[in-house]
Formats: C-alpha cells, sequence, structure tokens
C-alpha cells in the first residue's frame, strides 16, 4: 500500500512538472486567447528584463526606442480598424451584389484592394522600421547581456535557484527532477517498470509541442529512458555526482527558434507594452 | 557529534580504534579512517581526560562527551578525533568559477566537496543545513582522499575544491585529499571562512594552491551570530598568511543590505585589502539571498554591487568582481592595463578568454593569477 503510494505520488509529481499548461475551450471566456498571449508575453518579457540586470541609464535608452514602437504599433492598429471596417463594408456589399450577378464591379474591386494594399504596405514599413529599433535595441545591450538574450529560456515563474544560475531566466530547474530521480533509484524493478512507462508516455506527449522534427523527438524521449536507467545503476556516490546532469537529460529541451537573437529581440524587447513595463521598472528602481 | 553518536561509530570501528587510541598522536596517519572517524591533526593534551583543539581561535578544551562548537570533534580516551574524515555531505562538480576563483586556471571543472559542520555561525550562511548540522543530522558519502581524486579525474575535472561549509573544521580530509590529488597531477582549491589558527594554515597551504577566503566586515559585529574570539583579527591573518605563503588568493565580501553594504565600510575593506594583500588581489562583491537567520533582509541590490566595485576600483583594486549576479557583465575580467576584455564570463562559464601565456592578448602586460 506505502508502496503504491509512493509510486503514485512519484508520478504525480513528475508528471506535474512535465505537465502542459493547456486553456479551456470556453466561448464564454471572459478574456479572448490574445488577450491571454498579451499576458503572458509581457511576464515573459518581465522576467527578461529582470535576468538581464539593465542599469537606468540602458532602461532610458531602451525606453525612447520603445515609444517609437508603441506608437507606430497603436498606429497600425487604427488602421486596421479603420481598414478592416472598410473592408467588412466592401465585403458586404460584394456578397450583397454576388446574390444578383455573377460578377463583381470594378469601383468594389478596387475599393477592397486598395484597402488591402494599404494594410500591406504599413506592414511592410512596420517590418523595415522593426529592424532598425531591433539594431537599436541590441546596441543599448552589453556583451553579456546580448548572450543572456540569445540563451533566455521564456518563462512565467522567474527563476528561483542562484546555485545555478548557468541557465539564465529559466523557470525550472533540475533540482526537482533530481530528488525525483533519487526516489526512483529506491522502487523496486515491478514499480519501476510501471512509473518508467507512465512517464514516458507522457513526455512523448509533452515533446509533440515542444519538438518538430521527428527524430529529435524520439531522441529527447530515448534521452530520458537513458537517463532514468543510469540513474538506477549508479553508486550512491555517483549519483549524488552526476544527479544534475542526468535530470537535465530528462527534461525536453524546447526547439529554439531560428536566429533566436532576433526573434527574442522582436518578441520580447520590441513588445509594444514594453514602454509601459520599463517606465515603472524605471519608477521602482529610483526608489 | 555526541556521545551517544560517537560510541555508535566507534563500536563499529571495533577494537581497532580503541587499540590504536593508546598509541601517540604522531601515528594519526596510521589510525583506521571508516566512518569518518580519524585523529586530529592538531590539539593539544592537556591531562589524562582533556585535551585542548589547537585548530581555530576558539581553542576549545574537551573531554569525553563535550562537544565541539564545530560539530566534528570529541575526545575519546584523552584523544581528540574528528568524525567528518573521508565524509562529504556536498559532492558536485563544479567549475572553480563557482568557489569564486577568477584568476585560477578559467573554465576548470572540479570536483567540489564539503563535510558537515563550521566552526563560524554566520547569520547570512547559505549553506546553513550543512555547516550548522554535525555528520550523523545529514546524509553523508564515503569517499576516501582515494576515491575524490579518482572520480575527479573520472569527471575530467583538474581540481578538487573544499567548499561550501568551512574546510578548517575538514582539514585533515583537505590535507590528505589535497597530497593524493597532487600525486595525480590535480590541483586543489580551499573556500574559507578563515576562522584558523597559524599553524593548521600554515600546513594548509603547502598542500593546497588556491585559496578563496570571505571577508564579511572589519568588525566582529560584522560577522553576528554567536560570539567568537577575534574573528576579524584572526581573517586578517589568514588573508596576510595565505597572501605570504605564495599562493593563489582571492577574496570574497557578501554585502548584506543595512549590515556591510555603506560606502564607508566597502571603501575600509578595499583599502585594506590593497595596503595588506596588494592590488591585484581579485575581490568578489557577493550579492546577499535572504537565508538562515537573515531571512527578513532582501537581496542586495546590483546597484549597490555596482557601487562596491566602483569604490574597489577607486581604491586602487585592479580586479573587483560583482557576485551571485548571473550573467552581470562584473564578472567579466578586463585588463588592468588597455581595459579590454579578457575574459567573458556569463553564470559560471567562460565565453571567451584573451589571456595568453598569462599576458594580457591585446597589450602584453602580465595577467596576475594561476593560468595553466
Ligand atoms: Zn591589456
Amino acid at each position: 500500500m506505502k508502496t503504491r503510494f509512493m509510486l503514485t505520488a512519484i508520478i504525480a509529481l513528475m508528471l506535474g512538472f512535465m505537465g502542459s499548461f493547456t486553456m479551456p475551450a470556453d466561448s464564454a471566456a471572459k478574456y479572448t486567447d490574445n488577450e491571454i498571449k498579451t499576458m503572458v508575453r509581457d511576464i515573459q518579457t518581465l522576467n527578461l528584463l529582470n535576468s538581464l540586470n539593465l542599469t537606468k541609464d540602458q532602461m532610458q535608452q531602451m525606453l525612447s526606442v520603445a515609444k517609437e514602437v508603441k506608437k507606430t504599433d497603436d498606429e497600425l492598429k487604427n488602421l486596421y480598424d479603420r481598414k478592416y471596417n472598410e473592408m467588412h463594408g466592401v465585403l458586404q456589399e460584394m456578397r450583397t451584389e454576388l446574390m444578383s450577378k455573377t460578377d463583381l464591379s470594378d469601383s468594389l474591386k478596387k475599393r477592397y484592394h486598395d484597402a488591402e494594399n494599404e494594410i500591406k504596405v504599413k506592414q511592410v514599413e512596420y517590418t523595415d522600421k522593426q529592424k532598425e529599433w531591433g539594431k537599436k535595441m541590441q546596441s543599448v545591450l552589453n556583451e553579456n547581456q546580448k548572450v543572456m538574450l540569445k540563451e533566455y529560456q521564456p518563462c512565467l515563474v522567474p527563476v528561483k535557484n542562484i546555485a545555478n544560475p548557468e541557465r539564465i531566466g529559466q523557470a525550472g530547474n533540475n533540482e526537482r527532477i533530481a530528488k525525483m530521480l533519487g526516489k526512483i533509484r529506491k522502487l523496486p524493478d515491478d514499480k519501476y517498470a510501471q512509473a518508467k512507462q507512465m512517464f514516458l508516455e507522457k513526455t512523448k506527449e509533452r515533446v509533440k509541442m515542444m519538438i518538430p522534427d521527428d527524430a529529435e523527438r524520439e531522441k529527447a524521449v530515448k534521452n530520458a529512458e537513458a537517463a532514468m536507467d543510469k540513474a538506477r545503476k549508479m553508486s550512491d556516490e555517483e549519483f549524488e555526482l552526476k544527479k544534475d546532469e542526468l535530470a537535465g537529460g530528462i527534461l525536453p529541451k524546447k526547439a529554439k527558434p531560428a536566429d533566436v537573437e532576433n526573434n527574442f529581440t522582436k518578441q520580447f524587447l520590441l513588445n509594444p507594452n514594453l514602454a509601459s513595463i520599463l517606465e515603472a521598472k524605471i519608477k521602482s528602481s529610483g526608489k | 557529534m555526541d556521545r551517544r553518536d560517537f560510541l555508535k561509530n566507534a563500536a563499529i570501528l571495533g577494537a581497532g580504534c580503541m587499540a590504536a587510541a593508546a598509541v601517540e598522536p604522531t601515528a594519526a596517519e596510521a589510525l583506521p579512517t571508516a566512518s569518518g572517524i580519524k585523529e586530529a591533526s592538531f590539539y593539544k593534551k592537556i591531562d589524562s581526560r582533556t585535551v585542548q583543539c589547537k585548530l581555530c581561535p576558539l581553542e576549545e578544551k574537551l573531554t569525553a562527551g563535550s562537544k565541539s562548537v564545530c560539530r566534528v570533534r570529541s575526545v575519546q580516551n584523552g584523544k581528540l578525533y574528528v568524525s567528518n574524515y573521508g565524509k562529504p555531505c556536498a559532492m558536485h562538480l563544479d567549475p572553480v568559477e563557482k568557489n569564486p576563483l577568477y584568476h585560477f586556471n578559467p573554465g576548470m571543472k572540479s570536483l567540489a566537496l564539503a563535510t558537515a559542520g563550521c566552526n563560524l555561525a554566520c547569520p547570512a550562511c547559505q549553506n546553513w543545513e550543512m555547516s550548522q548540522k554535525s555528520v550523523n543530522e545529514i546524509k553523508s558519502y564515503d569517499l576516501s582522499p582515494s576515491k575524490a581524486v579518482s572520480y575527479a579525474k573520472k569527471n575530467e575535472c583538474g581540481a578538487l575544491s573544499f567548499t561550501f561549509t568551512e574546510p578548517a573544521i575538514f582539514i585533515e580530509y583537505c590535507i590528505d585529499a589535497s597530497k593524493a590529488a597532487k600525486e595525480s597531477g590535480l590541483k586543489s582549491c580551499v573556500v574559507s571562512g578563515g576562522y584558523i589558527n597559524t599553524q593548521p594554515l600554515t600546513v594548509l597551504t603547502r598542500y593546497v594552491d588556491a585559496f578563496c577566503v570571505s571577508l564579511k566586515g572589519l568588525s566582529d559585529e560584522q560577522y553576528g551570530g554567536s560570539p567568537r574570539p577575534s574573528v576579524v583579527e584572526t581573517v586578517k591573518n589568514t588573508l596576510k598568511t595565505i597572501r605570504q605563503s605564495g599562493k593563489w588568493l582571492e577574496v570574497a565580501c557578501l554585502i548584506i543590505p543595512g549590515k556591510s553594504d555603506d560606502e564607508k565600510t566597502i571603501s575600509e575593506i578595499a583599502k585594506w585589502i590593497k595596503d595588506n594583500l596588494g592590488e591585484f588581489t581579485p575581490v568578489h562583491f557577493s550579492r546577499f539571498y535572504p537565508s538562515f537567520m537573515l531571512r527578513n533582509i532582501p537581496q542586495t541590490p546590483v546597484g549597490v554591487l555596482e557601487q562596491a566595485q566602483k569604490l574597489a576600483k577607486k581604491a586602487g583594486i585592479k580586479y573587483a568582481y560583482i557576485g551571485n549576479v548571473p550573467g552581470h557583465i562584473g564578472n567579466n575580467t578586463y585588463c588592468h592595463s588597455c581595459n579590454k576584455l579578457l575574459i567573458q564570463r556569463v553564470g559560471f562559464r567562460v565565453l571567451k578568454n584573451n589571456i595568453n601565456n598569462g599576458k594580457c592578448q591585446f597589450c602584453g602586460v602580465k595577467i596576475p593569477g594561476v593560468w595553466s
């Protein structure tokens, strides 16, 4: 009974740690998916900024770019509002016209394409500006902060463990998995086989969302299995020395985007909400 | 270790220990070392029942059944024994940067070891769960000096590091493991609070290659916790003794808000280091994180550490660093002559090293440290 309870507890803890965050499908939800995504992005931006330890001067320099980002973003959003309204009207007219005719009038086609083109032109301009702002933002960072930006693991819960600060901004650390591995070492063979199977099934599901490449996904699951098996074969001393490394092998690594520096710059440092975030940070840093 | 613990360990050793106890202290090396029991190296017999520990300024007089402040020394049959020999409670594979040692073989991996116990009780101790415990109160491993060396080699370490708690109180293990390391071509490092008498320290410096000693302030009050005689004077003496030994030395200063973060204290510490240990002694200003008895104090603001670094440089310290702030530019080494980036560190990783044969790659000036 006790073993069964322990096994369940281990699996629950490991799976809990590996479990993914899913949104309930509720059409009457108070907040939209986009609003939640925006909030997540802001928190991830904050965790990045906090781990960069920006000086007040750096924050001021970034703020002037961030204000420009915000202004242009607002303008683009206004344009979307206006143009989508316009396009919606044109589309309605198109639908009505097509009820009685087999072709559309040239003026309707032109009005639609004009609205669409205006959006496209602004989008291209915005993308060009983003490149320019991105360069400006990166030039504010020192050589270490640039490395930290590239190595950032987007997270919601800020890093807690200073003993292992190598993984900048990483919320989870290996300690919990290492502890679980310690417990798994003590399980009898049959219970271990059961625990391993459950854990690997969950890992397979988890990597589906994290790693796009089939071969890499398979490799991640095999690594996790190998790490668990290895942990059980080690002496106490060896396990103590290698537990962090083993735990690291168990956690699948989320595939990083290509050109991570520019990608993260765009995602976090060109976040349209960065200006208000920086203003709050500058205010609190003066206290 | 209390009397019951001692007797339990002694029973495991059996007659061997009892027989050895009748031999004079010079035979200490030959005593059995199972279960962490070994005759202490630094003590004096007062009478048939009483011994005086000579390891640190506490110089405790102990009799059978009495506990040492460091929790790892006790008396049996008129002799002083340690209970932590070859019994590390922490074993890690860490770069030497973690000690911190920034001018000693950058990027070198070391086998970091610590046993239970400490002769200080610093209120800000980050490792109090190990340092304020006896061997029997926490899980410890069996790792003889030769086994430590073999693990280190197997895991591609270039050194052993004695750290986390207080190597002074496991000096017997530390010396033997350092000797074994040297014989195998490995180096050894000690990270210490520096509360140790000159004689044992002098012996230790013969076998250890690099030291990082913590200087928490220039007044005994800054050490807080249980009162210890002349802490600051002892730590200063330790620093000077290591400097005179010619072994590599770096100094770590923990900056605690409201306790050791005022500009006057920081400037005085920097001046003392420059005057007594030399301008090329690397100094690490470490960020405090709420811990042990100081959970009510917030972590040190990064700005305070940046200011400490500036003050130290102003006082003439050539290599002042910021510690415990991963990725901060204050972790990098810049040439004292041309100010170019020599070593880039993020976390404990070395990303760039522009030191060639101990010299700045850009201006050729000799950079203080041990580079190979
Ligand atoms: Zn130079």
